[in-house]
């Protein structure tokens, strides 16, 4: 016989937790990130070595910062408001379980088609204000063809063939990026490698200015976010998104055409894709590069995934992100740190804070009291050892 | 037996998945050179226990010893080191490798592909394999693929061998075959553990049998000093006296008539082969068979879930290839109660409420999801079937079984069907709720509605059923009036032992006499 009786047992097994209270989950999930702020600030004086509340006042400055003759950070909002749009553009699909990586290219197509339109408008557009509003609406009525050309694309390949969607839709962005490549250099007639600014002088095709240049942006994208609420939550198309991602072979059964919805959603999902796309073009940027819209498709995906696809949530978390972004970016200039990687690194921080904190708020670990690991940590602890695990 | 030498044992062994128990103490004692069969019905736990042998899975409690010795199992790869392979029911190979690519695949000692043909080529020619080592997995048939894997694991020099229902997949001959090669095996001084419900295998092939029934261990019994019929009481327990009503009503004309059906299974091959039959209204048409003779397959074609060639009529008129959808456009009221509850039947995540809504939801006026009269009929529902939950709004997974099955049956039932088609409606259920799913079922049957009930369970299906109907392998083997049949003659049918269709071809059974279709074919059964 061997000495050890018992079978050994892994230190710990992963247990489901069966109801936390929903007030207690969103105490958490705030204590978590609160927690989380003041570690990354510490991370900040580490590096930076000044005073510590000076730093976070920086940042606080950094990210509402108001620009001359406006009362509001219009900045900020604008921030938040992009990546709300990108999230709630992508939400609708992985509802569903399609895994649509393809939101950056899905827009930049968009706004190249918005570009295109703008760029060769511009006499007809001056001609009068009605042309111009003319030339507007026809941006994004292309806008959103070309956006939903390209989201649909692999959402028949999905259903007819198949193929993986999440490999397909992150092609598509390379496509797309070469494409508005290509496109610049043909508008700029070989001369340069982008036509810059287009109708600086006329402004032909720009969205009006209301209020600031980014009101009527974040206003579509909240009117955006609030259909899409009600869209997601409300309506039979919504509810049919929600029976497919979750069985679909109950939605093939109770009579629901499935490669009907997942071919509609993606319509929709382009529909916000093209705006966004529109917004680009004509309200914020009036020009394109193959880099406008950053990694914000990507980002998206981890807003709506962690926001656990709840329009509100994503609104949340969408105005943390733009906020320690702005903020963080001020302290790297203010205190001459060179590059930008500390804002990288803060919302790494934040977002595996959050994953870790997901984590424990669906499941639990539940230690085998006969592994020795536990044991001995047991004794250690035996005179002071405080019930239940804290990560949070 | 008892001089013999202990090879395996396992000590109150327990394992369970949230908070049922799928294993509860077990104790199992397995000698050197003997075939030991466990026994038990779908669901008692018998793959758990080869699981947690094999290393798939950890027990939460309980000790496993071999040659008297404590052994920590974790892996696969450390029952491996301990001399246990296990053939798994459902194969795992790798399709485009070969079949010696496959054995060797994962071995830490490297040989050369010629000294591993040479070893694998010694061990099929000990055993009497007959096998082409060099064929590719995909072109192999079941039988040649399960070859593989035994010579996969003998190929690791074993000494204890899991086979998890390995007949379920063969044929006769091929289950004759299998059985000699494990024979040898035994003389080989090999310790042999064979998984299966068919009493008949069990009886033929091993020494002793332990039998488990609903995760606990019943007890083993030596098999030459036992019979069939001890074995199937220790394996379903006292018989409980069924308290079930037949309702006696007056014949209508026939309401689904199925032609020649032909269906496939998943991996192409054929589920069900010329199948007959059909339903009339206010009578429950019984499906007896073997686990995976097409049971599934039949179900699924039927509700236009699965592609199928035959003829399908409603009340004479063909429904041939219509998708679910379509058959709820032309008006025809059919309710279909998966084996599948949570993945076929009902969107696990979603709640109550929602679930309810699933064949409603088109209904309601306007783009929203009337939600409300939705909630109202829930409410309903879980009153009048006595249904437990915490929420209307907690998603239906975190119910029981019995909980889920009456929000399906209520939802379905709700639609007021004419042809209802069910599969095993009260698997997983305890006593209480499988008598209200009769119940209502019964009630459904008042209304004049069609049933197809498939069940496992004989006694229900003798006391419960109007007519049974009989698949094995696919094939109809006749349909019998519950009342002029026995339990042996259907088991017989089961097994393919005996076939009414070809003892009497002019009863044209499956044929209805009153048929809507054409009168060339009278059951004269009937």
């Amino acid at each position: 016989m061997v000495e050890d009786k018992k079978v050994s047992m892994p230190l710990f097994s992963v247990v489901k937790r069966d109801n936390l209270p929903r007030l207690k989950a969103i105490i958490i999930r705030i204590a978590t990130f609160i927690l989380t702020f003041f570690l990354a600030m510490l991370i900040c004086f580490f590096v930076i070595k000044e005073n510590y509340f000076e730093i976070i006042g920086t940042l606080f400055k950094g990210a509402t910062v108001v620009s001359k003759g406006k009362i509001l950070p219009w900045r900020l909002f604008m921030d938040t408001a992009l990546l709300l749009a990108f999230a709630i553009a992508i939400v609708a699909p992985f509802k569903m379980k399609y895994w649509n990586m393809g939101a950056n290219g899905q827009v930049l197509v968009g706004a190249l088609a918005a570009i295109v339109v703008m760029f060769y408008m511009e006499d007809f557009a001056v001609k009068s204000s009605f042309n111009n509003v003319l030339v507007i609406l026809l941006m994004l009525a292309v806008s959103i063809i070309a956006s939903v050309i390209w989201a649909v694309i692999p959402a028949l390949f999905k259903v007819f063939f198949n193929t993986n969607e999440t490999l397909f839709t992150l092609m598509m962005n390379y496509v797309a990026s070469a494409l508005v490549g290509y496109v610049n250099y043909q508008l700029a007639q070989g001369k340069k490698e982008s036509p810059g600014i287009i109708n600086s002088d006329s402004e032909a095709g720009w969205l009006p200015v209301v209020l600031d240049k980014y009101f009527l942006p974040i206003l579509i994208i909240i009117i955006i976010t609030v259909i899409i609420y009600f869209y997601i939550k409300k309506t039979k198309q919504g509810y049919e998104v929600a029976v497919v991602g979750d069985s679909i072979n109950t939605a093939k059964y109770v009579g629901m055409n499935t490669k009907k919805i997942i071919i509609r959603t993606l319509v929709v999902s382009g529909i916000i894709c093209g705006i966004i796309g529109f917004i680009y073009s004509s309200a914020i940027n009036h020009s394109i590069d193959p880099n406008t819209c950053g990694s914000l498709g990507f980002t998206a995906v981890l807003v709506a995934w962690l926001s656990n696809f709840s329009p509100i949530i994503i609104a949340g978390i969408s105005f943390v992100l733009s906020f320690l972004t702005l903020g963080t970016s001020k302290v790297s200039s203010t205190y001459r740190l060179g590059n930008n990687d500390l804002s990288n690194v803060i919302i790494g921080l934040i977002f595996f804070a959050i994953l870790v904190c997901e984590f424990f708020i669906r499941f639990k670990l539940k230690f085998n009291e006969e592994n020795n690991i536990y044991k001995a940590i047991k004794k250690i602890f035996k005179k002071n050892r405080k019930d239940g695990v804290e990560e949070c | 037996m008892e001089n013999k030498e202990i090879k395996l044992e396992l000590r109150n062994i327990s394992k369970h998945f949230g908070g049922v128990y799928a294993n509860k103490n077990v104790n199992l004692n397995l000698y050197k050179g003997e075939i030991l069969s466990i026994l038990g019905e779908n669901g008692s736990g018998k793959t758990t226990l080869m699981n947690v042998l094999s290393g798939i899975y950890t027990p939460d409690e309980g000790e496993i010893y071999i040659n008297s010795k404590l052994a920590h199992i974790h892996s696969p790869k450390d029952a491996f080191e301990y001399g246990i392979g296990m053939v798994h029911q459902h194969f795992k190979l790798v399709d485009t490798f070969t079949a010696i690519e496959n054995i060797i695949l994962g071995l830490k000692e490297k040989s050369s592909l010629k000294e591993a043909l040479d070893k694998a080529s010694t061990i099929a020619l000990k055993y009497g394999f007959k096998i082409d080592l060099k064929k590719k997995i995909h072109n192999m048939s079941v039988s040649e693929k399960q070859t593989v894997e035994i010579i996969k694991v003998l190929y690791r020099e074993v000494d204890i061998l899991v086979l998890d229902e390995p007949t379920a997949v063969l044929t006769p001959q091929e289950i004759e075959k299998l059985f000699n090669i494990i024979r040898k095996m035994r003389e080989d001084n090999k310790s042999i553990i064979i998984i299966t419900h068919k009493l008949n295998e069990v009886m033929s092939i091993s020494d002793r049998v332990s039998i488990l029934r609903k995760g606990e261990y019943i007890g083993t019994l030596t098999t030459k000093d036992t019979n069939e019929r001890e074995l199937t009481n220790y394996m379903v327990g006292n018989k409980v006296d069924l308290k079930l009503e037949r309702l006696k009503l007056a014949a209508t004309k026939p309401t689904l008539e199925i032609r020649n059906l032909n269906v496939l299974k998943d991996d192409g091959t054929q589920a069900i082969k010329d199948l007959n039959f059909f339903l009339r209204g206010g009578q429950i048409l019984g499906v007896a068979g073997i686990a995976g003779c097409g049971q599934k397959e039949l179900c699924e074609a039927i509700v236009g879930l699965r592609k199928y060639k035959g003829d399908i009529t409603h009340f004479g008129e063909s429904i041939v290839g219509y998708t679910p959808e379509r058959i709820k456009e032309i008006g025809i009221r059919m309710s279909f109660i998966p084996e599948d509850r949570l993945g076929l039947g009902l969107a696990p995540n979603l709640s109550i409420v929602d679930n309810l809504l699933l064949k409603s939801y088109k209904q309601s006026k306007g783009i929203f999801v009337d939600r409300k009269s939705a909630r109202q009929e829930a409410l309903e529902i879980m009153e009048r079937y006595n249904v437990s939950a915490e929420s209307i709004d907690a998603p239906v997974k975190n119910l029981s079984g019995g909980n889920i099955q009456k929000i399906l049956l209520g939802r379905e039932i709700g639609t007021d069907p004419n042809v209802i088609i069910t599969a095993y409606p009260v698997r997983g259920l305890d006593i209480n709720s499988s008598y209200m799913i009769y119940d209502i079922l019964n009630e459904e049957k008042a209304k004049n509605t069609a049933i197809l009930f498939i069940g496992e369970d004989l006694d229900v299906l003798l006391t419960f059923c109007d007519k049974i109907m009989v698949l094995c392998e696919g094939r109809n083997m006749g349909i019998v009036h519950t009342k002029e049949t026995t339990k042996e003659e259907i088991g017989l049918m089961m097994t393919g032992a005996k076939n009414l269709l070809e003892m009497y071809p002019e009863k044209h059974y499956g044929f209805a006499s009153d048929s809507l279709i054409d009168n060339n074919k009278e059951e004269v059964h009937e």
